[in-house]
């Protein structure tokens, strides 16, 4: 009975996804417009926080159940000091390429500023926080005109801290560092996305049920960001029982070890996988398959392994990206920095958000399971030379 | 005269204490399962915790030969992780070219070896420093080649071997019994296990009763890689996915495992079979604590304690002989 009724209310949900699929296809060109113009229309009346807590719950077909927008303080910074002509020097203390996100991320950045005409200095810091304080310095050492920086972690506070002392506008790209002396910080807001996984989940249940959330990094603020987020929804449902939370640190293969422990301790009882990233949502389908069980409703990042897998168990889910393409939007905010254009001090980047009824127009059987997804604002040139495609 | 009582302290048939103490160890963990979380013995579990064993027991072996010797190996967990690299990208799941990938991991495997026995036997580069040179070097090629993007599939037939069962046990578990058990012939029947336990307990004596300490250290740190890239590879088949971080860790369970296990990280001290007890050991106690509904903080805290008092009850056993 449970199980019909359960399906009637995704089937009507269905109906609303649809629709909010139509305004998604506009999204997404907006998107990638947005990260290629320079035109810095993010200075709006309305800012981009506020836009994705009004919008992005309809794109899974739900409502916000009652959070408040994430308070960033958000205001309107006037850039007219740093205006300057070009042609520019920008400096990029980047994470390097450690993984596919990172690779992905930094090759964006570097192709978007050919296009723009910016000379790029360049430091990846092996996603070290000590490397990257000596990146900081010696990019500062080098004649830059603008300083984008992706943080490892708080020690690269002082040098961030240096640069604007030095009159250099610094763009905090993906990440936090503990001190206001930045133009504008563009990353995602990731409490948000961990109340959609967590509304998405308690919608697919039907507010009540069983439930084990898969974490990221223990202390690492996007992970608690995006479980913050989630506990305050599941703290609205009391008939929501969390069973377990376990730390999977991303990493596909401790996830899936995780997974098998947890099947064996709760089996049936499991009602839905919250999980922060697409890791761990593989290593849950895995261990469901492997264990010849359906596997319940699960969530996560749309990496193109777990959405083959979810093609090929037919799995519901819900999918929030974390596209690595948005550090061009980070370029384009120094170079708006440097045109004297007022800017948002935090800029929050679109992403796609969808479900297993929008499978077919992300997943891409023919590439790497290691492929961000959507890739169709990559190059093909791009996704050759890394294997990706 | 060292190198003597050491040969003669293994000898076959020799039971003490120090011996009894990993298997004591390993009863009390299964005991403790039982009260506290009896889920541990349901059989997808122990499936579960048999590929886990056996996969930690498998780099074990290798590390603990490479103890005995004397040395320690670092880059273990790098060489999981550029195994695994080398089978998704060379096979990109074509199970033909598996057996050309296998070839080749077993090849990157022997050279790693031989530069890590090439630097210390060679250069006198201590273990220590010389196999975290050898990993950084494995990680900067591997970041290199891959620009940290690891392409490729695994082929079904290595998921098969990483998944499957053989009349009920995981097939991960039956690879590392029989190459425990090969290793253990190896090192307790012939002369090489023999000039191994010698070369580590002293080296100096050693060479003056004639033992090629040089190639026993060089053959060592060759049999650890190799153990290395089995191990990655079994990991890899488990988790199906490509994971170019996957050996992460490895290196120092390994020998907190043998160490568990009674190994002595002054060399001359081991066995393979009290190594995997170790490993096996250490394996059951983390899926246990996940079981018992811990918290995840507490992994690390039941790790390290438990590899203080296995040392503490290992000196204990040895002071009272």
């Amino acid at each position: 009975m449970r199980t019909c009724t359960r399906r009637d209310r995704r089937l009507a949900r269905r109906a609303v996804a649809a629709a909010a699929a139509v305004a998604f296809v506009a999204g997404t060109s907006q998107y990638a417009s947005a990260s290629t113009s320079t035109d810095g229309t993010e200075g709006g009346s309305e800012n981009s926080l506020q836009a994705a807590w009004s919008d992005d719950w309809a794109l899974l077909g739900l409502e916000n159940p009652g959070l408040e927008p994430t308070d960033l303080g958000i205001t309107e910074v006037d850039t007219a000091e740093y205006q300057q002509e070009g042609p520019y020097t920008i400096g990029f203390a980047s994470q390097g390429p450690t993984n596919s996100w990172a690779t992905i991320y930094d090759e964006t950045l570097k192709a978007h500023a050919d296009e723009l005409g910016v000379e790029l200095a360049y430091a990846g810091a092996d996603g070290r926080e000590d490397k990257q304080v000596n990146d900081i310095n010696d990019l500062l050492a080098q004649d830059i005109d603008a300083l984008i920086v992706t943080p490892m972690g708080p020690a690269v506070t002082a040098p961030v801290e240096r640069a604007a002392a030095q009159g250099l506008p610094v763009i905090i790209c993906t990440g936090t560092v503990d001190t206001d002396q930045y133009v504008a910080r563009v990353d995602r807001d990731n409490r948000l996305n961990g109340a959609l996984y967590a509304e998405w989940i308690a919608h697919e249940i039907d507010y009540e049920g069983s439930i084990v959330m898969l974490k990221g990094i223990p202390g690492v603020p996007t992970a608690t960001a995006r479980e913050e987020g989630a506990k305050e929804v599941f703290a609205q449902y009391p008939d929501i029982e969390i069973l377990d939370e376990q730390y999977t640190n991303w990493s596909p293969t401790e996830a899936k070890t995780i997974m098998e422990q947890l099947v064996t301790r709760f089996g049936d009882e499991i009602d839905a996988v919250w999980s922060d990233s697409g890791f761990g949502a593989i290593g849950t389908i895995q261990v469901y398959a492997e264990r010849g069980l359906e596997v319940p409703p699960v969530t996560g990042e749309p990496i193109n392994g777990f959405l083959k897998l979810a093609d090929e168990h037919d799995v519901r889910f819900a999918a929030v990206g974390y596209p690595p393409t948005h550090s061009a939007a980070c370029l384009d905010a120094a170079v708006s920095a440097l045109n004297g254009e007022t800017l948002q001090s935090f800029i929050n980047v679109e992403v796609p958000i969808f479900d297993d009824t929008q499978i077919a127009d992300y997943v891409e059987p023919e590439c790497s399971d290691d492929l961000w997804l959507p890739a169709s604002n990559l190059s093909d040139e791009l996704l050759a030379e890394l294997e990706l495609c | 005269m060292t190198a003597v009582v050491s040969v003669r302290r293994f000898d076959v048939g020799r039971v003490d204490r120090e011996a009894i103490a990993p298997f004591a160890g390993l009863l009390v963990v299964l005991l403790v399962a039982a009260v506290i979380a009896p889920d541990f013995y349901r059989a997808s579990n122990l499936t579960t915790v048999g590929r886990q064993v056996a996969i930690l027991a498998v780099i074990t072996i290798g590390q603990t030969i490479v103890l005995i010797a004397g040395a320690i190996d670092l880059s273990v967990g790098a060489v999981m992780a550029f195994a695994m690299v080398i089978v998704a990208r060379v096979s990109d799941g074509d199970d033909v070219r598996l057996l050309a990938a296998l070839a080749l991991c077993l090849g990157f495997g022997a050279v790693v070896g031989l530069l890590n026995a090439g630097l210390v036997v060679g250069r006198r580069v201590p273990p220590f420093v010389a196999t975290l040179a050898t990993l950084i070097l494995i990680e900067g090629v591997q970041t290199a080649w891959t620009r940290g993007v690891p392409s490729g599939t695994l082929p079904s037939a290595l998921t098969t071997v990483g998944q499957s069962r053989w009349v009920g046990v995981p097939i991960p578990l039956v690879v590392a019994v029989v190459l425990g058990a090969v290793t253990a012939f190896l090192m307790r029947s012939t002369t090489y296990g023999r000039w191994t336990y010698s070369t580590g307990a002293n080296s100096g004596a050693a060479r003056v009763a004639g033992v090629p300490v040089g190639a026993v250290v060089t053959v060592s740190f060759v049999v650890c890689s190799l153990c290395a890239v089995i191990g990655g590879l079994l990991l890899a088949g488990y988790v199906g996915y490509v994971d170019q971080y996957i050996g992460q860790g490895y290196d120092l369970d390994s020998i907190a495992a043998a160490v568990v296990g009674g190994a002595a990280l002054t060399g001359g001290r081991g066995g393979i079979g009290r190594s995997m007890v170790g490993a096996a050991t250490i394996a059951c106690l983390l899926n246990l604590i996940v079981l018992s509904g811990a918290d995840a903080w507490l992994q690390l805290v039941v790790k390290g304690s438990v590899i203080v008092v296995a040392v503490a009850v290992q000196q204990a056993a040895r002071g009272s002989r």
